[in-house]
C-alpha cells in the first residue's frame, strides 16, 4: 500500500475477495455509507466491503481520489493557479476516460456507486447507460442491456405512433 | 465473486484500466460474456436502480424510447410517481415561440430557439411543421388563443366562422383538429363586456380548454362565465354573478389547478374556484400595483408546478421581481436587475438607459421560469433561473405597437398505454 504524508488519517478497506486498500479517510468518505459508518463510529481501522471484488473496489478508489475536494490529496490539481472552471473541466475529460470500461464493469460500478452511496459516479455511470441508449436503436439497446422484448409488435406500434414526436 | 471466477485477462490488464479495444460493442451474447449478462441484470432486475437510471434521461424523447425496451421499463416510465419526478428533473424545453407583430397582429411566425447542439433539435426539425397557415385560406389572419404543451389553439379571423383549430406542430402527421366557435353571450343591456380568454389545463385526455369570459354591470355586479370544451363541444361549466372588482383587459388569467386567477382593479385578484364556484379577491404584495394600462410597469401572472400556487411577475424600470402567492401570503422569490444583465449581452450601439420605460413584459413561462421581454424593435428572453437573457428577434417593421408571443414547449408527458386512461395524469 501506498505510504501517505503523515497527519492524514488512513483506513483501510477491504473486498470480500480479500484484497486489502490503505486510503484516506476523506477520500473514502466520498462514500456517504462509509462517512456514515465513521461518523456513528461504527467503522473499526478497517471496513469490509462487502459484495464489491477487489478489481471493482479499486477503481471506486481511483474515482474517490481523483473526486475528493483538492485540499492537497490529489496534489498538482489543488494549486491555486488553477481556476474551478478548469478543474472542473480536467474532471470531465478524467470521468469521460474514467467510463470508457466494458459492460461488466460499468455496471458493476453501478452496483457498487449505489451500495456505498456515491452520487457523482451513480450519475456517471447511470448517464453512460442512458447516453447508449440515447445513441443506438432498439434492437441495439435491447442486446446491450440483455433485456428480451416482451413487446406485441402491435403494442410497440402503439407507442410509436401516439409519441412520434420522439422518433427522428 | 462473478467477477474473479470468471476472470477474463483479456479483458482487464493487471493495473486495472479499462481495456477499450475489449470487444466490438453490440456482440453481447457471447457465452463467455455471460458475467457481464449477470453485471447487467444485477442491476437492472433492481427496480430502485433501474429508477435511478431513467431518471438520468434528460429529454421526453429519450424516455420513450427507454419505454419501449420492455414492458417492465414502460411500467417504470409511465409510473406517475416517477412522471411528477422526472418532471422536475427535466422540465419540458422551451422549442421557440410564435409571435405576432404589429397594431393590426400578423399572422403568427415561428422562431426556433433550440440551440443547434441540441440533441432534441434534429427530431423536433424534421418532423414539425412550424406553419399554422393552412393552404386553402392563407390570406385570412390566424391568431393564437392558447399554447400548451406543444399544442396550439387558434382562431381564423375571417369574420364569420371564426372557427378554432389545435395544432400540434410537433407531431403535423396528426392533423388539425376543429373545435366549434366560442360560445356568444347574448348581450345584455346592463351589462358590458369586461374580457374573455382561453385557458387551458392537462387533463385525462390531453389538455382541457376553458373559456372564461366577464361582464360587468354599470351597478358594479358583473357575471363570470366559464365554457368547457367536452367532447369537441363548449358546455357551460359556471355563470356567477356577484359584486366585483372591474377585471384588468391586458394582464393574462390563469387557471391553476380548478382556479381561475384573474386580474382587476388596480391591485386585486379575483379568484374563481371551479369546484365550489365562489370567488374570493386577493391583494397584490404591499407596494405593487397593476399600474396604467399603458404605464411604465407590466404585471403578469403565471401558474406553478403544484397547481396551488401562483406567481406574480412585474417589471418597473429595469426591475423585474417576482413572488410567489402560497398558502395566504405573498413571498418575494426574485429580484433580478435588468441593467446588470444588459450590460453582460453587451449590444454594441444600444444604451440601455435611454430605453428604461420602454421595457415591457409580453409573456411568462409556467413556473417563473422565464419571461420574454420587449424593448423597442427587440424581444428578449430572460431565462430566470440559469440568469442568463438573450436577445431573440427583431421585430423588422416595429411601428411602437405591442406584440404577442406564444411560448411552444416540448409534449410533455409522453402518451404511455399505462397512463393514458389513468385520472392521475391530471397531476403531472
Amino acid at each position: 500500500m501506498a505510504t501517505r504524508e503523515a497527519g492524514k488519517k488512513m483506513i483501510m478497506l477491504k473486498s470480500p475477495d480479500g484484497m486489502e486498500f490503505e486510503v484516506e479517510e476523506a477520500v473514502a468518505m466520498e462514500s456517504q455509507t462509509i462517512r456514515k459508518m465513521i461518523e456513528d463510529d461504527c467503522a473499526d481501522t478497517a471496513i469490509l466491503i462487502p459484495n464489491i471484488n477487489s478489481k471493482i473496489l479499486s477503481r471506486v478508489i481511483e474515482y474517490c481520489n481523483k473526486h475528493v475536494p483538492t485540499t492537497g490529496a490529489t496534489g498538482a490539481a489543488a494549486s491555486d493557479t488553477v481556476a474551478p472552471a478548469a478543474l472542473a473541466e480536467d474532471l470531465k475529460i478524467w470521468d469521460a476516460e474514467f467510463i470508457k470500461v466494458n459492460r461488466a464493469t460499468r455496471f458493476d460500478l453501478i452496483q457498487a456507486a449505489s451500495y456505498l452511496n456515491i452520487k457523482g459516479l451513480l450519475d456517471l455511470t447511470s448517464q453512460t447507460t442512458i447516453d447508449t441508449i440515447s445513441d443506438n436503436s432498439l434492437e441495439e439497446i435491447r442486446s446491450f442491456l440483455s433485456t428480451k422484448n416482451d413487446y406485441l409488435p402491435e403494442e410497440e406500434q402503439t407507442i410509436r405512433r401516439e409519441n412520434q414526436w420522439a422518433f427522428q | 465473486m462473478a467477477e474473479l471466477n470468471s476472470a477474463q485477462p483479456q479483458l482487464v490488464d493487471p493495473e486495472n484500466k479499462p481495456c477499450i479495444n475489449a470487444q466490438p460493442q453490440l456482440q453481447w451474447y457471447s457465452p463467455i460474456l455471460m458475467e457481464a449478462v449477470d453485471a447487467v441484470s444485477k442491476v437492472l432486475d433492481d427496480d430502485n436502480l433501474l429508477i435511478e437510471i431513467l431518471l438520468c434521461v434528460d429529454l421526453p424523447t429519450t424516455l420513450v424510447c427507454a419505454a419501449l425496451v420492455c414492458k417492465r421499463w414502460l411500467q417504470h416510465a409511465s409510473d406517475r410517481e416517477f412522471l411528477c419526478h422526472f418532471r422536475k428533473l427535466h422540465p419540458p424545453r422551451l422549442i421557440g415561440f410564435y409571435i405576432q407583430e404589429g397594431l393590426m397582429p400578423t399572422s403568427p411566425r415561428f422562431v426556433l430557439m433550440l440551440p443547434a447542439q441540441h440533441r432534441e433539435r434534429a427530431a423536433v426539425v424534421r418532423r414539425a411543421k412550424f406553419s399554422l397557415e393552412s393552404n386553402d385560406d392563407s390570406n385570412l389572419r390566424t391568431h393564437i388563443m392558447d399554447c400548451r404543451n406543444g399544442r396550439v389553439l387558434t382562431q381564423r379571423l375571417d369574420g364569420t366562422t371564426r372557427g378554432l383549430k389545435v395544432h400540434v406542430p410537433l407531431c403535423p402527421q396528426i392533423g388539425m383538429k376543429n373545435i366549434p366557435p366560442l360560445p356568444i353571450h347574448e348581450p345584455h343591456h346592463d351589462y358590458h363586456c369586461g374580457f374573455s380568454q382561453i385557458l387551458s389545463n392537462e387533463g385525462v385526455n390531453g389538455l382541457s380548454y376553458f373559456h372564461v369570459s366577464m361582464a360587468s354591470s354599470y351597478y358594479g355586479k358583473s357575471r363570470v362565465s366559464v365554457y368547457m370544451l367536452k367532447d369537441g363541444v363548449w358546455c357551460m361549466h359556471t355563470s356567477v354573478a356577484a359584486n366585483l372588482p372591474p377585471p384588468r383587459m391586458r394582464i393574462n388569467s390563469v387557471l391553476v389547478g380548478s382556479k381561475i386567477y384573474m386580474a382587476a382593479a388596480m391591485s386585486d385578484i379575483i379568484i374563481l374556484d371551479l369546484k365550489t364556484s365562489s370567488f374570493s379577491v386577493i391583494q397584490l404584495p404591499q407596494g405593487v400595483d397593476y399600474g396604467q394600462e399603458y404605464g411604465s410597469s407590466d404585471t403578469m401572472l403565471s401558474r406553478a408546478d403544484d397547481y396551488s400556487s401562483v406567481y406574480l411577475i412585474n417589471a418597473k424600470g429595469l426591475q423585474l421581481r417576482i413572488w410567489l402567492h402560497k398558502g395566504g401570503t405573498w413571498l418575494l422569490v426574485d429580484t433580478i436587475l435588468m441593467l446588470d444583465m444588459f450590460a453582460n449581452l453587451r449590444m454594441s450601439g444600444f444604451s440601455v438607459e435611454d430605453y428604461r420605460s420602454f421595457l415591457r413584459l409580453r409573456q411568462v413561462g409556467d413556473n417563473a421560469e422565464f419571461v420574454f421581454l420587449q424593448m423597442r424593435q427587440c424581444i428578449f428572453y430572460l431565462d430566470i433561473k440559469c440568469r442568463t437573457l438573450c436577445e431573440v428577434h427583431d421585430i423588422t417593421k416595429y411601428d411602437g405597437s405591442s406584440c404577442h408571443i406564444n411560448p411552444l414547449m416540448m409534449i410533455w408527458p409522453p402518451t404511455f398505454p399505462a397512463n393514458k386512461d389513468n385520472p392521475a395524469r391530471n397531476a403531472m
